[in-house]
């Protein structure tokens, strides 16, 4: 069957939503795959809202993704996730981390109502029925705060949609960082998979 | 080690980046210099270039400004080597008077000017179409469909540019330099170190009489480009169609229109054809696709550029194609997935698809539920204190009552002061401008006023009305927030920060030497997290009159939190202490620091996003000194 999976990221600045994307779509190259990715940079990286649209495609894929288009979401934090799910279709896969931050300008009259993590939760579940919620930010402070974005991607890929082996996911890790930093996502990842796996 | 590797052999394929495609495009093209100032989307491209700059031979600058960039770069092309100057869309404006000029000379070595047009203005404020400059300087145009076509198209320009003695504009968006794709990596072609000046001063010197020269001659030069351009494959008929519905595409939309057709099941029932060089058009190819359909659809972004070209080729051929444009297609923002189906199929008379429904509905709950998240200044960020304690000197002073202290701004990571609840930007126009309007300000109205600039804008283009403030009198207090960087579009050096692009030793020059020299009546230096500091020196420089300059200096929070990690240093950190609090919420309503939170009613500090910057340990930030220092 022809390969056509469309993932988004999405995060706050400084979450490493882009540079998540980037390690999955060399991933994706590794196994002879095509990709296009399109990432916010710039601006909106301090401490703003950030995406990350990676396609991985083996004939012929979309270099752009529509809104109720995308196969599975990967989110860094539920209110990113929540602005970001117009871009899943309706029978998508939700990855969410439950870690709420929330942003420093709401102001005091809003701040209280805002700061339920589960209104949010029960929206994605409500319009997707697959939606995988775990604490990524407990794990990853437990390696490295830094790591939660690869702790969710193996959140993503125990879900089965990504077409990339894990092995080959791991391989591309040691390939782009230095050793230590490598064994360091490694385990981020293999944690974010084992801890989703069973859900 | 990396995750994308541009110097890597020809043959290999490997995750690029747009804006990386761009660079090994002309890597790959012989380039030899390549000079720009940074701006989303352009910076990756000189970035890349740096990075492995010392390998191909090529040299790097971050140069004060685009028009500086531009300069470097002719006087590269002059003596007959290869060079590029990129930028980010508003930077043409900066870059434009030497392109204007240079365009008459024509040019020896290849030449391209990268203009990265902001479309969807994610990090600008303008959504210019530099095309329409392109047009008026007679610059040719390369736009791109991806980042494949970019990496193809940066070579050919350079060639074509050397081919013809013509600059070229390579028009790019921050879709297609923020996309990466795989990419399969070409031969790089050698270029040599030295070039030649060769003496020709009824060329070199824009004189009115060799221009009027110059002018005809360039007129000629265009006519045999314009001939050329029917024969390169970026421009190209993909398919016939049936004769009755055809489309034209530019840019950035192409593959968007293809997947459209797709999306719509038209098939081949519909004629494509792809422009890559939208200036000068490809005439007969045109007229040629116009001739055999009745209807035909121009798809681009931002201004109908190519539209109006076509309509007025269809009036120059006695051709009756109906031709639609911009009545379909959004002349706001970019061009995505939906706009282009839904302006197709409102063209081709089509049911619209209703798929878009549901994400619609859930996007309007959404919204609902969620706060915006806009960008913020970093926690321990020391323009933020800056920008406080302009706050704090404004009430200290009383100066609210008489209508506030009015607070023009600059173009930077401090812009962010414009969030609540610092809410210290009140006009900004263009990088630079914040001394300017001070000065205008100053001249007709009766409040204090207070600019701020970071220091890479200060030497971009703050000197000069720096100089026009003292010459004309103005009555204005100007802060330099100088964190030693160009910090929002990713840490490049400038002249302040004593080490080159590539990082050798250069001489570092101080703002505030820079502001005495222009004859300010006042400069005062302070540290940025100094708050008792900031406050007693800007209370000088409001009660003096004339010109005083507060040069605010701290390296910016990131790049020092990273040094000082890496020499294995402790980052320390601050805690409310709970039994001091009194919840009064002064720290999160005045001073906004993003790692302050409050959850259950309890304020205290997420410290993985503490940077230690002591701030809030101040009485200033907090009445009840609740933040204490963890140990
Ligand atoms: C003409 C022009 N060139 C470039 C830019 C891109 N740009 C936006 S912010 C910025 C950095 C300014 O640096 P600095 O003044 O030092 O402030 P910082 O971000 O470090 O606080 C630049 C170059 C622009 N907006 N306009």
């Amino acid at each position: 069957m022809a390969v056509d999976v469309k993932v988004v990221l999405a995060g706050v600045g400084g979450q490493g939503a882009v540079l998540a994307g980037y390690v999955l779509a060399a991933s994706a190259i590794k196994e002879g795959l095509s990709v296009r990715t399109y990432g916010d940079m710039g601006m909106s990286r301090r401490g703003g809202s950030v995406s990350s649209f990676v396609n991985i495609f083996d004939k012929e894929g979309t270099s752009a993704t529509a809104v109720g288009t995308a196969d599975l979401l990967v989110g860094l934090e539920p209110i990113e996730a929540v602005r970001y799910c117009k871009y899943l279709k309706e029978d998508g896969i939700v990855v969410v981390n439950s870690y709420l931050i929330l942003p420093s300008t709401v102001g005091k009259k809003d701040r209280a109502e805002l700061s339920e993590v589960e209104n949010l939760l029960e929206f994605l579940k409500k319009n997707f029925k697959k939606t995988i919620v775990f604490d990524a930010n407990k794990i990853a402070c437990e390696i490295n705060s830094l790591t939660t974005n690869i702790v969710m991607l193996g959140a993503a890929f125990s879900t089965g949609k990504i077409p990339v082996s894990t092995e080959t996911f791991k391989q591309t890790l040691r390939d782009s960082f230095a050793p230590e930093i490598a064994e360091m996502n490694i385990e981020a990842f293999e944690r974010g998979y084992d801890e989703c796996n069973r859900k | 080690m990396a995750i994308s590797n541009v110097a890597g052999n020809p043959g290999e394929k490997t995750l690029l980046l747009g804006n990386e495609a761009i660079a090994r495009g002309f890597i790959e093209g012989g380039l030899r210099v390549a000079a720009s100032y940074p701006g989303t989307p352009a910076s990756e491209i000189l970035n890349t270039l740096i990075n492995v700059g010392d390998k191909y031979g090529i040299y790097t600058e971050w140069s004060t400004n685009e028009k500086v960039a531009a300069e470097v770069a002719i006087s590269t092309a002059i003596s007959g080597l290869r060079s590029m100057v990129s930028m980010k869309g508003v930077g043409v404006n900066v870059a434009s008077e030497p392109f204007q000029a240079f365009s008459y000379m024509g040019t020896v070595g290849g030449i391209v000017l990268v203009s990265a047009d902001d479309v969807g203005m994610h990090s600008s404020h303008t959504e210019q179409d530099n095309r329409f400059f392109a047009r008026e300087a007679y610059l040719p145009i390369f736009e791109p469909p991806g980042p494949m076509g970019a990496h193809q198209m940066a070579k050919a320009a350079l060639d074509f540019s050397e081919k013809w003695g013509q600059p070229v504009m390579f028009r790019t968006t921050t879709r297609i330099g923020h996309s990466a794709a795989d990419i399969t990596l070409g031969p790089v072609q050698k270029t040599k170190e030295k070039g030649e000046f060769k003496r020709d001063p009824n060329r070199w010197v824009n004189l009115p009489v060799n221009a009027r020269r110059m002018r005809r001659e360039l007129i000629e030069r265009m006519e045999k480009i314009g001939e050329e351009v029917e024969s390169i494959p970026f421009n190209q008929i993909v398919a016939e169609g049936d004769g009755q519905f055809g489309v034209i595409s530019c840019g950035v939309t192409f593959n968007v229109v293809r997947e459209a057709f797709k999306d719509l099941g038209l098939g081949d029932k519909i004629g494509l054809m792809k422009i890559g060089t939208p200036y000068p058009l490809p005439k007969k190819m045109v007229q040629q696709f116009l001739a055999s359909n009745e209807r035909v659809l121009i798809v681009e972004e931002v201004e109908p550029f190519v539209e109006t070209q076509v309509k007025s080729l269809a009036h120059e051929g006695s051709l009756s194609t109906q031709i639609l444009g911009k009545e379909h297609i959004p002349l706001a923002g970019e061009s995505g997935p939906r706009e282009v189906v839904m302006g197709l199929s409102q063209f081709m008379g089509m049911e619209p698809p209703n798929r878009f429904e549901r994400a619609d509905r859930i996007w309007k709950e959404a919204q609902a539920l969620i706060p915006p998240r806009p960008p913020v200044l970093c926690p321990g960020c020391g323009h933020r204190t800056a920008f406080f304690a302009i706050n704090v000197v404004e009430k200290k002073l009383g100066l609210k009552k008489e209508g506030g202290i009015v607070k023009p701004s600059d173009i930077g990571c401090y812009t962010l002061g414009y969030q609540s609840p610092l809410n210290a930007v009140d006009t900004n126009y263009c990088m630079g401008s914040s001394i300017g309007a001070s000065s205008g300000f100053s001249h007709v109205i009766d409040n204090k006023i207070v600019c701020t600039i970071g220091d890479s804008t200060f030497f971009h283009s703050g000197i000069p009305p720096l100089l026009n403030a003292v010459y004309n009198k103005a009555d204005i207090n100007v802060v330099v927030l100088d964190n030693s960087t160009t910090a929002m579009t990713g840490f490049q050096p400038h002249p302040g920060v004593g080490t080159t692009a590539t990082g050798q030793d250069t001489k570092c020059i101080l703002i505030e030497d820079v502001a005495r020299a222009c004859g300010a009546d006042t400069v005062d230096v302070v540290g940025s997290l100094d708050l008792d500091g900031l406050v007693e020196a800007l209370e000088k420089a409001v009660n003096t009159s004339g010109v005083s300059v507060v040069v605010a200096r701290q390296p910016c929070v990131l790049l020092d939190v990273r040094t000082r990690l890496k020499k294995g240093e402790k980052i320390k950190k601050y805690q409310v202490d709970q039994e001091l609090c009194t919840k009064c919420e002064l720290c999160l309503n005045l001073f906004g620091c993003p790692a302050f939170r409050k959850i259950d009613d309890v304020i205290d500090v997420d410290l993985a996003l503490c940077n230690g910057c002591a701030a809030c340990a101040n009485i200033l930030v907090c009445p009840q000194e609740a933040f204490k220092e963890v140990d």
